[in-house]
């Protein structure tokens, strides 16, 4: 028998409101309750403490203010004390707000609400669990980067500086990603390759042995769990050692073999064995198998071999694969641009001069394929009118429905550079907004004071050629004077936008996931267009994958200064996994709270795997589901999903919530309502209400906070109604999976809750039940000043309805009530 | 070309000589307008002539002088400076009202008589 502690705040908004002498009287005849005190507050836990040494209780209620307040402190300070212990022995009833401030007319009635908030937490803290206070977790000090632009690089050299491992994988054969091909950075106008010189030299081996790259490499797998991932890689052949290439360059002047230069987005030539750039890491060259003649066709060529002094090139180097664990994942893979040739249009790829904005940066770059000299591609003549074209594809619904962000900023920094190079040269710039955010507006001011840059607000939409002079005619309409313009040009830019690699190229491990892989769930949810994210304000590097953490433009289309301080914040995530507590939402890494599955009940429908948001799931040898705890964030989805309630998280389960449920005294001539409401917004939005002097309607008996409104089963649902609760109402967040407003940081709580009480109907039907007994109502932390009149609404309409017909079965043990549990 | 008669060009009616003259003798400040609009909202005149004096702006910043020569503003102008003391980018369109005013009186001043009379000291001293 356990022994149970109740604790009686006796502070003056519970005293005023509540005789607590008559309340203590009544608690000591529950069953279970060996001691009642009073206490003055509900930080003053030095008694309970005492009590519990000197094990005259075993579980305790504290009686006072909502959870929200004293439930971690109290928790904290008496497991501290009392180090054997669970934390979930310890619970507070929320007599403060839900008794006394919530019918603080009523005397008699907040004396029974108190009554029956603290029978609810006393039968809870009877069949809590005992669960340690942490838990160890294994730990690699290694942290695996996927990626190798200016966000990959400095999360790494961050990670390093924690003296923590960390491992690049680039799939280029070298390092700095689209940065080293811009000409310049806006605003500053600087070159892009000083600051990567700075990176570099702290990548230099002997100066970091804590970093180790990979170029020329994918990641083919991810499998384990936070703290021990295990990554499988494939590192591709460079044919070349770069410990003993000099990168003297005799092999490219010999090589007979050319190919387009991607380095230069395809504006010039290279060799097929070649220095990638000048200031490339590893500095040494490299061969493309798929233009080199000798391993193509081995024996036709090999000049490259017998030049090369040092006898680094092996072009019979064959592709290998190295596991890595690493504790963390920062995914950077960065961007490629909107591929233009989809603007037919806008004459891309039908005319030479039709260039897009980072082809630009080509031709502007020093080390460009025409040596930073402004020339028409094509023709090779100097332009005399250039037209620059915004929103090439961006804030189109037909191309990429999203602003890609820097365009604006990176067209005026090439407006600039190409005006105050050639002021001879006249530059339009069709716009449909100039998105010069922040401190950019400055510089679109100075853009506009060049003399020769022009700004014309209107949205391109066709460039043909004049046949007459050869010019490049580009129509729209100049919406400020309200008239259809052309302007006449040699050479026209696309600014086209970011595009996140990911889409480009899905890689396998992104493809993983037993119920939604990553892939699927950003095909089903339009507002993410490919981009890893979850919650994008409050946890903007947390991915949904626990111990997966994103930087850069894989995120959101971005300028560099935004990608080096998300790489800060990511390398901060990455090594709080192996340092740190590494939270979640209701989660950490250490988190003694574990989803049990019972396998008995378990019918291996997959539900929980389809519907957990966090790919927890996987299967174990026999087909049951299997989770990882490390992975999962305790939103307790899963829990509210299985249809045989086989699945418990120790602070959130069925014998919890209905032993709650069932101390609830039925009444044959009430109604009774219990509301379920979501831990982070309902819940303290009703606390908020209480507090302002809201009223209660008398009917709610109880109010149980839950840790995510898609947590709740249907089984309690249907239960609670067969046992003679006439109403429940559901405080969820505001829906709208697909859509920008969806404020549950579990991404589908409520979506998920509407399509089981959807499906409930006909069960509840079936049981003589009215399908409306059960609603769900959105709520969100600022609805305090609406929250009453949506219990009070719905009070009223079960009012209308009647009684529960179940009620007359006193305790309902016929209907599933107590039969289930 | 038919488009010629349809659609403004820009390029083509964009009048360099003209256009670098102005930008000698005034400035590039006026560049900075970014169509906000503000001064058509404080102009008093911008009820007679709708767009006064952004338009003006637009047509000048884009070197489209012949455009700006159809349009009534610029004569009808007071200079009461309203416009340069609200824009929010400093590029003081009266200065650019003012300017215009001069050059639209150049270019029908054939004789040249005109010109002189308004730089005239004698009308300056009635002004006073």
């Amino acid at each position: 028998m356990t022994k149970v502690g109740v604790y009686i705040c006796t502070c003056s908004a519970v005293r005023d409101v509540i005789d607590v002498d008559r309340l203590a009287e009544e608690v000591k005849k529950i069953e279970g309750v060996e001691v009642v005190k009073f206490i003055r507050s509900c930080y003053e836990l030095d008694e309970i403490i005492k009590d519990l040494q000197e094990k005259r209780v075993e579980r305790v209620v504290i009686a006072g203010c909502s959870p929200r307040y004293v439930l971690e402190i109290a928790r904290e300070r008496i497991t501290s004390a009392v180090p054997d212990i669970s934390p979930l022995w310890i619970e507070v009833a929320p007599i403060r707000e839900h008794a006394a401030w919530a019918f603080r007319d009523d005397k008699q009635r907040a004396f029974e609400a108190a009554l029956t908030y603290i029978k609810a937490y006393v039968a809870r803290v009877k069949a809590a669990p005992h669960i340690p206070k942490e838990r160890e977790v294994e730990r690699v000090r290694r942290v695996l980067i996927i990626g190798g632009g200016i966000a990959g690089l400095t999360a790494a050299v961050d990670v390093a500086d924690m003296g923590i491992e960390a491992v690049v994988v680039e799939k280029r054969p070298y390092v700095g990603g689209k940065v080293v091909q811009l000409a310049r950075y806006f605003p500053k106008l600087c070159p892009p390759y000083c600051g990567i010189e700075f990176i570099l030299g702290r990548l230099r081996a002997r100066a970091n042995p804590l970093i180790k790259i990979y170029t020329n490499a994918q990641v083919l797998e991810i499998s384990g769990s936070p703290g021990r991932f295990k990554a499988r890689i494939r590192i591709n052949p460079r044919y070349v050692d770069p410990e003993r290439c000099t990168a003297c360059g005799k092999c490219s002047e010999v090589c007979p073999a050319e190919a387009p230069n991607e380095f230069d987005f395809g504006l010039s030539k290279r060799k097929a064995i070649y220095l990638p750039h000048e200031l490339a890491w590893p500095y040494a060259h490299v061969v493309d198998p798929n233009a080199c003649l000798e391993i193509k066709n081995p024996g036709s060529c090999g000049k490259c071999l017998e030049v090369c002094s040092t006898g680094a090139i092996n072009l019979k180097e064959q592709p290998r694969e190295v596991e890595v664990e690493a504790a963390s994942v920062i995914v950077a893979t960065g961007w490629e641009p909107y591929d233009a040739t989809r603007l037919e249009h806008l004459g891309y790829g039908k005319y030479p001069g039709v260039v897009t904005n980072v082809q630009m940066e080509r031709i502007l770059a020093p080390n460009g394929p025409t040596k930073g000299e402004l020339l028409v591609p094509g023709t090779g003549k100097k332009p005399k009118k250039i037209v620059f074209i915004q929103c090439a594809g961006q804030r189109d619904e037909n191309h990429l429905p999203y602003c890609s962000a820097i365009c604006c900023a990176a067209t005026l920094k090439q407006a600039i550079t190409i005006a105050e190079r050639n002021p001879d040269v006249q530059i339009y710039i069709f716009y449909i907004d100039i998105r010069a955010f922040g401190l950019y507006e400055l510089f679109y001011k100075e853009a506009s004071k060049y003399p020769n840059i022009f700004f014309i607000r209107g949205r391109a939409w066709r460039v043909e050629q004049d046949p007459a002079t050869g010019e490049l005619v580009v129509h729209a309409e100049d919406t400020i004077l309200g008239r259809k313009v052309v302007a006449r040009a040699d050479m026209v830019v696309l600014a086209v936008g970011m595009v996140p690699s990911l889409r480009y190229e899905p890689p396998a491990w992104y493809k993983s996931g037993v119920g939604r892989s990553w892939e699927q769930e950003l095909l089903k949810i339009p507002r993410h267009q490919y981009f890893v994210e979850s919650d994008y304000i409050c946890f903007p590097m947390e991915t949904k994958r626990t111990g997966v953490y994103a930087c850069g433009c894989a995120m959101w289309p971005m300028d560099v200064q935004t990608a080096v301080s998300t790489a800060h914040g990511a390398a901060m995530r990455a090594t709080s996994i192996v340092l740190g507590k590494a939270r979640t939402e209701y989660s950490y890494l250490t988190d003694p709270n574990l989803i049990t599955i019972d396998t008995i009940k378990c019918t291996q429908c997959k539900r929980c795997t389809e519907e957990c948001p966090f790919d927890v799931y996987s299967f174990d040898e026999r087909g049951y589901p299997k989770p990882d705890p490390l992975k999962c964030r305790r939103c307790g989805i899963c829990v509210g999903a299985c249809p045989a309630v086989a699945l418990s998280l120790p602070y959130h389960n069925t014998d919890l919530v209905m032993s709650m449920i069932k101390s609830v005294e039925i009444k044959s001539d009430k109604t009774q309502i219990i509301v379920f409401a979501c831990l982070n917004d309902a819940y303290p939005s009703l606390d908020i209400a209480l507090r302002k002097g809201g009223r209660m309607p008398p009917e709610v008996e109880l109010v149980i906070p839950v840790p995510c409104i898609g947590s709740v089963n249907m089984r309690w649902i249907a239960d609670t109604l067969s046992l003679g609760i006439d109403g429940i109402l559901l405080l969820g967040c505001r829906s709208g999976e697909a859509e920008a407003k969806q404020q549950c940081h579990f991404i589908r709580g409520p979506d998920l809750e509407r399509t089981r009480i959807e499906n409930l109907r006909e069960t509840l039907q079936k049981m003589m039940i009215e399908p409306e007994r059960v609603k769900l109502v959105e709520v969100t932390l600022e609805d305090y000043n609406k929250v009453i009149d949506v219990i009070k609404d719905f009070v009223d309409f079960i009012k209308k309805i009647g009684l529960n017909p179940m009620k007359q079965f006193a305790g309902g043990g016929y209907f599933g009530g107590g039969y289930t549990f | 070309m038919t488009t010629e008669v349809e659609y403004l060009d820009i390029t083509r009616l964009h009048d360099e000589e003209l256009y670098k003259a102005f930008l000698s003798r005034y400035g590039v400040d006026f560049k900075a307008c970014m169509q906000c609009a503000t001064c058509v909202s404080v102009c008093p005149l911008s009820d007679v002539c709708p767009g006064m004096p952004r338009l003006d702006m637009l047509l000048v910043g884009l070197g489209l002088f012949e455009e700006v020569a159809r349009r009534l503003s610029p004569w009808i102008c007071d200079q009461c400076m309203e416009c340069s003391r609200h824009c929010p980018r400093k590029a003081n369109p009266a200065k650019v009202m003012a300017a215009l005013r001069e050059y639209l009186t150049a270019r029908y001043d054939v004789t040249g008589i005109l010109m002189r009379v308004l730089k005239s000291k004698a009308r300056k001293e009635t002004r006073r």
